[in-house]
């Protein structure tokens, strides 16, 4: 059997098997390089192509075998940076955004007027640091904290499911914790009617320094705590 | 014609250690890797060259390797090369493979103690 026909042999087999046309160009393509350089060493000598690649439907089986679909993340390769290392910047703040978005829906729901706060805020003025330091918590963990764990361990199973190279998950967990330590609420409750606010301080030195770092830290104990736990290659079903 | 004879089921594995092993060494492409396993094992394991290519494929699908297109000897060639994960696997199925190793060969030198005994 002579090179082109044994190719065609493999083409016609691999047909059958219903494998996607871009992988059959590209196993075809590299056997066609392979039987060159078999050709090449050979020096114009007999060579038994059959004998040395296997026989076509043997070849075929295998690659039926030991095909994986792959997803878009494994098919271009900007798209693991642009998920992992880019994403994050954007999917974070807008995770905050709905969960300040939905407190506060929730907030006017509750009391039906949204001016309540400013009077409840009022009503506390007298609290002293304690009460800052528990709105500032309380608001942190709700709108700051919760958006965190859910937006990481999001990732951090896209990582784990897409099967990209361990590199990317941690590179987006470093993204995630520079982001989730950015925003954090200041309670300023001031003994003057009206002036007491809540506000929330972005890239600034206001909050509280230790809520912050574990903001800082929340992204990398979620990735830990779901570990990473690579892909075992799979039995070969091929008979190679 | 001359068919490749079908390694046993109890050889399912060892391809994937062989490509995994050889690529830790340096990037290879895919004739030139079959060359290495034919040095390497002294031609003993004998398979279809053409069922390299599926494995690999595969091997690079589930994260273990990493290829690339470049210009080998004026020729464009598919090179493949061990990621992170893949010297981590290559790492656990060594040592999987070299206890299943030991084991067999204390089993056989027990069998060669056995008959010492009757003897």
């Amino acid at each position: 059997m002579n090179e082109p026909s044994w190719l065609e042999n493999v083409r016609e087999s691999l047909a059958r098997k219903a494998l996607p046309p871009s992988y059959v160009r590209r196993i075809l393509k590299e056997l066609a390089d392979h039987v060159e350089d078999l050709q090449e060493d050979a020096m114009g000598g007999e060579l038994d192509i059959p004998g040395r690649l296997g026989k076509p439907e043997d070849v075929a089986a295998a690659a039926s075998a030991s095909y994986r679909p792959r997803g878009l993340l494994r098919s271009h390769s900007v798209a693991p940076g642009v998920v992992f290392g880019l994403s994050p910047l954007l999917l974070l703040p807008v995770a905050f955004v709905a969960a300040w978005t939905f407190t506060a829906w929730v907030l006017a729901r509750v009391v039906e007027r949204t001016e309540w706060i400013d009077e409840r805020l009022d009503s506390l003025r007298h609290g002293g640091a304690g009460v800052e330091f528990f709105l500032s918590c309380f608001m942190s963990v709700v709108t700051i904290a919760i958006p965190i764990v859910l937006v990481s361990a999001f990732y951090r199973w896209l990582a784990r499911r897409s099967g990209v190279a361990s590199a990317w998950g941690n590179a987006c967990a470093v993204v995630l914790a520079v982001v989730a330590s950015a925003p954090a609420w200041v309670a300023t409750l001031s003994p003057i009617p009206g002036e007491s606010r809540l506000s929330v301080a972005v890239l600034s030195v206001e909050g509280w320094l230790p809520l912050r770092l574990i903001q800082f830290a929340l992204p990398f104990i979620v990735f830990c705590l779901l570990p990473w736990d690579a892909r075992t290659t799979p039995e070969s079903k091929s008979s190679t | 014609m001359r068919n490749k004879r079908t390694n046993p089921d109890f050889l399912n594995g060892v391809p994937e250690l062989l490509v995994l092993s050889l690529l830790s060494r340096r990037a290879m492409h895919g004739y030139e890797l079959v060359q290495a396993i034919r040095r390497a094992t002294n031609e003993v394991l004998e398979f279809g060259e053409g069922c390299v290519y599926p494995t690999l494929h595969r091997l690079e699908a589930d994260g273990l390797l990493t290829s690339s297109r470049l210009s080998v000897a004026g020729r464009s060639r598919v090179v493949y090369r061990l990621s992170a994960s893949g010297r981590k696997q290559l790492t656990t199925t060594r040592s999987a493979w070299e206890l299943v190793v030991a084991a067999i060969k204390q089993a056989l030198e027990g069998d060669d103690d056995e008959r010492t005994v009757m003897a």
